[in-house]
């Protein structure tokens, strides 16, 4: 028998809390991505994803992937999908966010 | 008894006690770089003033006019905060906020000086990482999506053009200077901003004059100042992405442009010109450091003041023209320079 109780100290609380929290995060923007009517707002949605998945890999100790995450998903992908979305028509995307 | 009860939780839990104090010191942090923005927008009220022949402040707070920004901040607060009817609100309402929190990111992992203590230097910075100037690229790389926000949902022609210039020059010049930062890093032989301070025995400014050179000119076009501040040119667009804000918003994001203002001249400070290092002044001596710091920051502001207030604004294709056609090919011949020079004194 593995005795859990030893577990269960502050600090694995705390990182189970940070986890959780980004877990939600993660999951909740992501599907608002998805769901969103508005594609600007699914970008930006993602955007905010992508940032919960860098502070989860800085949770992790992983702070080189962390900072990249940031640097290349948000400040370049991220940013590139807001610059293509916002080369659209925006009546366009008014219409079938209505429709 | 408190400070043992402390040194005892240290002991035996480092990381939540890192956890803990690194939250106080982000606080201190934020309330500092608050006041000191509060100063620089005086200073620069004051010093553009002296170049253009008037007074600039110099009611509210004696000769100087030092309260001028209390007051200004006050009234600020107590505007009517308009939303536009056809404004996208949540994002509307969300993006000065996410200016300015992108902004304070930067700061994290700066160094604010240095103080001498039993003959040891000490940094002052928060978080001291092995790969802080990478970190503090990446954080400049994503203070574009805020202004995006700001001016997208505004929902205004004028608004939206300023977003679109913002985004178009900050892709145009984050490459020439990430690829500046990389030839400071390979120099110095670390990411870590801290010891690519220690390590400038020759200041990089004259080691890498090119590199400099380009640093400063994508600096100033990532702070959006003068020669640079298509996204909000006056005579073209209005105010460019913040045209429709007003009251405390509008307060967050003009009080953004000066937070990265700081923050960026401290990071040139840094990579160029050999931060808090300089001879060590006796008597003093344990603030000799930041007194160096503080004078290189000071000449550094004044310096981007002057260029404000001299220069004329450029049209945006020929900032974009700039950056991709000459900053880029030039900052690598910079890249290639770094390495040879740095394997030859390494």
């Amino acid at each position: 028998m593995i005795d859990l109780t030893q577990f269960y100290n502050i600090r694995f609380l705390i990182e189970l809390g940070a986890f959780s929290l980004l877990a939600v995060i993660i999951l909740g923007l992501s599907i608002l991505t998805v769901y969103s009517r508005n594609i600007v707002h699914s970008g930006l949605y993602l955007i905010g994803s992508f940032a919960a998945v860098a502070a989860l890999y800085i949770s992790l100790n992983a702070t080189f992937v962390g900072v990249a995450q940031v640097l290349v998903y948000i400040g370049a992908v991220g940013v590139l999908i807001l610059f293509a979305i916002m080369l659209t028509k925006k009546t366009l995307m008014e219409e079938e966010s209505h429709g | 008894m408190v400070l043992s009860a402390i040194t005892e939780f240290a002991a035996q839990e480092p990381k939540i006690y890192g956890l803990v104090i690194g939250l106080i010191a982000a606080a201190i942090l934020a309330a500092v770089i608050n006041v000191v923005a509060m100063l620089l927008v005086w200073l620069e009220r004051k010093v553009m003033g002296d170049f253009q022949s008037r007074y600039g402040p110099n009611r509210v707070g004696g000769r100087w006019g030092v309260l001028q920004l209390g007051a200004d901040a006050i009234k600020l607060f107590t505007k009517e905060d308009i939303i536009p009817r056809g404004a996208d609100k949540p994002v509307y309402v969300w993006a000065p906020i996410v200016a300015v929190a992108t902004t304070m990111l930067v700061a994290g992992a700066l160094p604010f000086g240095a103080l001498i203590i039993d003959g040891r230097e000490i940094p002052l910075v928060v978080a001291n990482m092995d790969i802080s100037a990478f970190y503090i690229e990446a954080a400049l790389s994503i203070m574009a999506i805020g202004a995006f926000m700001a001016g997208w949902s505004s929902n205004n022609k004028y608004s939206m053009l300023g977003a679109f210039r913002g985004i178009a020059r900050m892709i145009a010049y984050e490459v020439p200077m990430g690829i500046c930062v990389i030839s400071v890093a390979i120099m110095a032989h670390s990411l870590n901003v801290v010891e690519i301070v220690e390590a400038q025995s020759v200041w990089f400014a004259f080691a890498q004059p090119i590199g400099f050179v380009i640093f400063a000119i994508a600096l100033i076009t990532d702070l959006g100042r003068m020669p640079f501040d298509q996204t909000e040119a006056e005579e073209e667009i209005i105010a460019g992405y913040n045209t429709e804000y007003s009251g405390i918003r509008f307060g967050l994001l003009y009080f953004q442009e000066y937070i990265v203002f700081l923050l960026g001249s401290i990071l040139l400070v840094h990579l160029y010109l050999g931060g808090w290092k300089g001879p060590v002044i006796p008597v003093i001596s344990f603030i000799s450091p930041m007194i160096w710091f503080f004078m290189k920051l000071v000449i550094v502001l004044v310096a981007l003041i002057w260029i404000r207030v001299s220069l004329p604004r450029f049209r945006i294709d020929q900032v974009t023209d700039l950056g991709w056609k000459i900053l880029l090919p030039l900052s690598m011949v910079n890249l290639v320079w770094a390495v040879v020079v740095g394997m030859y004194f390494a």
